[in-house]
């Protein structure tokens, strides 16, 4: 694409998230510009527009089209327990001070396909906290929810799940925790007694109050720094004092307008503590 | 069309008959061609469409192959998505970094930059130094003139009046008369030793070399110290090496002025044993002259201090054997002036080797200058007397006390050290306060009261009164209670110092960052008071555990068993903050907790702390929600947490504010514990002394015992062993208060006896001397009565808590 082409591009780009903005209350206006790019180009040849203009019509006349985009833009890719690391230094650092809690709140934020509250349930379960925690878990992608609600995966995916899980300090075998039937698993109820799935935007929707450790990890990077910002004052207004934040591997507030809002609490596995 | 043949010609009946019927006949024969065509139509349609079916079963399996892969692609896609935007978010990252870097070093440049500036001004300031230090010898040497002159006829005076020319003057008034010429001449010694040191310093002291003949001087310091030697009984001896020279080429006066200094230090410390000047040649051909004796000797780590002008080897030594400091200052001046110089070889205890090395010819132009001699007449002329007078006041700078007006914090420096205060003075000024030194005690509490620092730092050596006393005084009254004071000093209080409110000690010689350190404190302290916290827990061992792990500067801490106790400690004073266990024996603490709600004369309730072992309902949880404003579970990261919670509670705004005049009452009901049924031993000669601190300390309710020297006291302590303290004067006959504390701390069971030392003038040397000995305070003569109680207040073991 020469120059004019790409700012035509821009263009649209913007009108058609101004518009689902409008329309369906999704706010993508500041998510990374580079990777929406990507997204949307993609969504044409998949949704069989020609131009982003074509697209736009077609998702604003058809919920349908709309949800079918949404999944392409909301990148559900995730594991149980992925970067084991973060979740042991959960569990041998945050743990024992939220034990001191009698009642604690953990918010996953982008819970996307809900492997990380599976295995925030499971680590919370095996540190005798499970009962006493409240557990949110929210995404903006109403369909991905329904997904996570039901604790349902490959059989083949469980290899992978189960060496992580190992790898972050596991007490038991991850089987322990799903029934499988053919090739497909299950995993127990029990786990999710506790944890509430919310439809909510880090966007556009409002705060937590009073939580002890928020999780949102691979979130923030498909956002502008602006919304980055702002994502993380939400955070730190949801957090209680001394409440903690873990974020992806790639992700930092170090230079955020709020860096000095948290201080780093296992700096290689982005945990922070509010001050 | 049909052709017909026949034999017979067709009737016309058979032509018409053959004429409808051939229309049939084409008609079927049509009809069956076009058949069998359709036949072979249909074959081979059927053919094609069997294979048609075929390719498109091939067809559909190519087709799902390609959904597969595509949907692969897809997924893959999908990954390579996520990890570009993770790739892209790192990349933003370094960026950042990069540029943080940059920032670094721009600002490690501009650090550099200020730092050279910093260098050139330090050089200035050196320069400064150097001239202001030799402003100081001039004007020394002008005044010891000066002072000189007047000296001198109130000597003549004196040794007149002991002449007692007309007789008509008592025996008492003729020692009188000797008191004043002896301690005229004495002033008189220190003022030629003053004024010879200015001179060396100013460069003005000038050298005559004259052809000196040895013998001759060694025979007459014979003569001047043969009879000092008879006296005190110590051998003196002169031994002079073969082969060298009788005359030298040097200042007769001044070798003479430094061996005579030499050899009266040398009787000076020995008691015993000998004193020997030893001439000989050094191994560089100097001519070697060692003032050797047997007597106390000089550490290793004094051997420097002692050539510093006004220092001498320890602060004790003064008292004992008198003198200025300034003779071996003054001598190794001099040496130097000669092309000499004089060293020191000591091993305490066994005795000295003072040698003073000569050349023997006297060279100018190999005399290194012990000060530039650029000062010349045009500025030495006198200043107006007044002026002069002024500057030798004890008043080292000039500190900020005339620019109060000026913004940034004030400090308030209680130091007698002039070193010292410098230092800090130029530290507080770095640090954008404005920093007013006291140099006494007396002045201390007076500038605290009247300017009302924001912060203050205080010496625990100074010449009237103790640091603590000091300390005490401030956090006795209410309008400098809040101050926050930072002890600096040599002498480790730090215990004591803390425990009474201090926020922190730095022992001198202290690091620089120390000494900020301490700043940093001020800084945290200033937006805060003294904190009250109460601890409601009745295993002693838990409650002992975090009263350790709680206790602080500035945190004042309660510890109670009972939720009654609580409820009693709440009734007399308020607190910042409660901390209080679920479990007690008498109520649980959730009626404890309803009940303070309900307590009206609790005026304001403390932020409550729950600090429990057991795991709580959602229903417990959110009763005791309405009370306490954290809870926290005991377990292995619990203490951190109580600390920061209690800390927070105490460090924001929001925490209750006590009233203060019920706060005031009860910290006097407290102080006044101090002296109740207390047993006081006084230990001094002076009955009106006696007198007067028994009735103002039996006023106070304290029961008095007392001992007129250092022995009656030792025995009044074997007759009454649960005496609480010992005020001892130091000046007694018998067994003078040194020893008496010696032999008091002797005894173990009195090891730890609060004995506090009363002296009669309070220099820094008796002050150490006391310490010495074993005192735990001093307090000087004349005695205010201010002092002496919260000197008491300080030391007197606390009721019921030990």
């Amino acid at each position: 694409m020469d120059g004019s082409l790409t700012h035509q591009f821009a263009v649209e780009q913007q009108l058609l998230l101004e518009s689902i903005n409008l329309k369906y209350n999704y706010d993508f206006r500041h998510y990374s510009h580079k990777s929406m790019k990507r997204t949307l180009v993609h969504a044409m040849h998949r949704l069989g527009c020609p131009t982003l203009k074509a697209l736009q019509e077609k998702v604003l006349r058809d919920p349908e089209c709309f949800f079918e985009l949404i999944q392409s833009l909301t990148i559900p890719v995730s594991e149980m327990f992925r970067d084991p690391t973060y979740y042991l230094s959960l569990r041998e650092k945050v743990i024992p001070l939220l034990k001191t809690y009698p009642s604690i709140k953990v918010w996953v934020a982008g819970c996307s396909t809900g492997e990380e509250v599976y295995s925030l349930a499971i680590l919370l379960q095996e540190e005798e906290l499970l009962e006493r925690t409240t557990l949110y878990a929210t995404d903006i992608n109403p369909r991905v929810l329904e997904k996570a609600a039901k604790g349902f995966w490959s059989l083949e995916a469980m290899n992978k799940f189960s060496q992580n899980y190992r790898m972050s300090g596991g007490k038991r075998l991850l089987s322990d925790y799903y029934t499988a039937n053919g090739d497909s698993v299950t995993f127990h109820a029990a786990l999710t007694k506790n944890v509430t799935f919310a439809d909510h935007s880090l966007v556009t929707d409002a705060v937590f109050s009073d939580t002890h450790l928020i999780s949102c990890r691979n979130v923030l990077i498909y956002f502008e720094r602006e919304l980055q910002d702002k994502t993380i004052a939400l955070f730190y207004e949801s957090l209680c004092r001394k409440g903690f934040l873990g974020l992806g591997a790639q992700e930092t507030i170090q230079f955020s307008k709020y860096a000095d809002h948290f201080d780093p609490f296992v700096k290689k596995d982005r945990i922070f503590q509010k001050k | 069309m049909i052709e017909l043949a026949s034999f017979a010609t067709f009737s016309e009946h058979q032509k018409t008959f053959l004429e409808h019927v051939s229309e049939n006949i084409g008609i079927a024969i049509n009809t069956s061609i076009s058949r069998k065509k359709q036949q072979e139509l249909l074959e081979r349609s059927q053919g094609l469409t069997e294979e048609l079916q075929t390719q498109q079963a091939e067809l559909k399996a190519t087709n799902d192959e390609l959904e597969a892969q595509a949907r692969a692609l897809q997924e893959s896609q999908t990954k390579l998505k996520s990890q570009q935007s993770e790739l892209e978010q790192t990349n933003d990252q370094l960026g950042e970094q990069t540029q943080a870097l940059e920032e670094q070093r721009d600002i490690l440049n501009e650090n550099n930059a200020a730092l050279n500036k910093a260098q050139t001004l330090l050089e200035e300031r050196s320069d400064e130094v150097q001239r202001a230090s030799q402003y100081k010898s001039e004007f020394l040497a002008n005044m010891s003139h000066e002072l000189r002159t007047p000296l001198n006829s109130s000597l003549i005076l004196a040794k007149l009046l002991a002449d007692n020319a007309g007789g008509n003057l008592t025996t008492e008034q003729v020692q009188y008369a000797h008191s004043i010429s002896s301690a005229g001449n004495d002033l008189l010694n220190l003022i030629n030793d003053i004024l010879d040191l200015s001179k060396v310093e100013a460069g003005k002291l000038e050298i005559r070399p004259e052809s000196v003949f040895l013998p001759r001087v060694l025979h007459s310091l014979e003569r001047t110290f043969e009879p000092l030697a008879r006296d005190k009984k110590v051998k003196f001896e002169i031994i002079v090496d073969a082969g060298l020279p009788e005359t030298i080429s040097t200042d007769r006066q001044r070798v003479e002025q430094i061996l005579k200094n030499l050899l009266s230090n040398a009787f000076k410390f020995t008691d015993k044993g000998q004193v020997t000047l030893h001439v000989s040649r050094s191994s560089d051909g100097k001519l070697s002259l060692a003032v050797i004796d047997t007597g106390i000797g000089v550490h290793q780590a004094q051997q420097e201090v002692i050539f510093e002008a006004f220092r001498q080897a320890d602060g004790t030594t003064n008292r004992k054997y008198g003198g200025t400091g300034l003779g071996l200052s003054i001598s190794r001046d001099l040496a130097r002036l000669l092309g000499g110089s004089v060293g020191v070889e000591s091993t305490p205890g066994e005795g000295s080797r003072f040698t003073l090395l000569l050349p023997e010819t006297y060279d100018e132009s190999r005399v290194e200058s012990a000060a530039p001699k650029a000062y010349t007449s045009s500025i030495s002329v006198p200043a107006p007397l007044k002026q002069r007078v002024e500057r030798i006041k004890p008043k080292p700078f000039a500190d900020d006390r005339r620019k109060l007006a000026s913004p940034g914090r004030l400090l308030l420096l209680i130091e007698d050290e002039t070193q010292f205060s410098q230092i800090i003075f130029d530290l507080a000024h770095e640090l954008h306060y404005k920093c007013v030194v006291a140099q006494d005690a007396e002045e201390g509490l007076e500038l605290a009261k009247s300017l009302l620092p924001d912060a203050i730092m205080l010496d625990m050596m100074l010449p009237d009164h103790s640091g603590l006393s000091v300390l005490d005084q401030l956090k006795d009254d209410p309008t400098n209670r809040h101050i926050p004071v930072h002890i600096a000093s040599a002498h480790d209080y730090m215990e004591k110092a803390l425990q009474m409110g201090a926020i922190g000690y730095v022992m001198k010689p202290a690091k620089r960052e120390e000494l900020k350190a301490a700043f940093i404190k001020f800084e945290a302290k200033l937006s805060q008071k003294t904190k009250r916290v109460l601890i409601v827990e009745d295993d002693k061992l838990q409650r002992e555990s975090m009263v350790k792990l709680i206790s602080g500067t500035g945190i004042e801490i309660t510890a109670v068993a009972l939720a009654s106790e609580a409820l009693e400690s709440l009734k007399q004073g308020t607190f910042d903050c409660m901390v209080i266990d679920l479990k007690l024996p008498d109520m649980s603490g959730e009626q404890l907790l309803k009940k303070m709600t309900e307590r009206e004369e609790l005026s304001s309730l403390p932020p409550v702390i729950v600090y429990t072992g057991r795991s709580l309902s959602r229903d417990e949880e959110d009763q005791l929600r309405k009370y306490s404003r954290s809870i926290i579970i005991k377990g292995a990261k619990s203490p951190e947490r109580l600390i920061d919670e209690i800390n927070l509670f105490l460090h924001s705004a929001e925490a209750g504010h006590s009233p203060e005049r019920r706060k005031m009452l009860t910290a006097m009901r407290s102080r006044e514990d101090a002296f109740e049924g207390r047993r006081i031993l006084l230990v001094d000669d002076d009955a009106r002394n006696l007198f007067a601190l028994t009735a103002a300390l039996e006023q106070k309710g304290a029961h008095i015992e007392v001992a007129r020297n250092g022995k009656e006291a030792l025995s009044k302590l074997k007759e009454d062993p649960r005496t609480d303290l010992v005020l001892m004067d130091i000046m007694m006959p018998e067994m003078d208060g040194f020893e008496a504390t010696r032999e008091i701390r002797k005894q173990k069971r009195f090891a730890q006896l609060p004995i506090i030392a009363v002296t009669a003038k309070a220099t820094k040397n008796d002050q150490v001397l006391c310490m010495e000995a074993g005192a735990n305070d001093y307090l000087a003569k004349p005695i205010d009565l201010h002092q002496l109680f919260s000197v008491i207040r300080v030391w007197a073991p606390r009721l019921g808590r030990d």
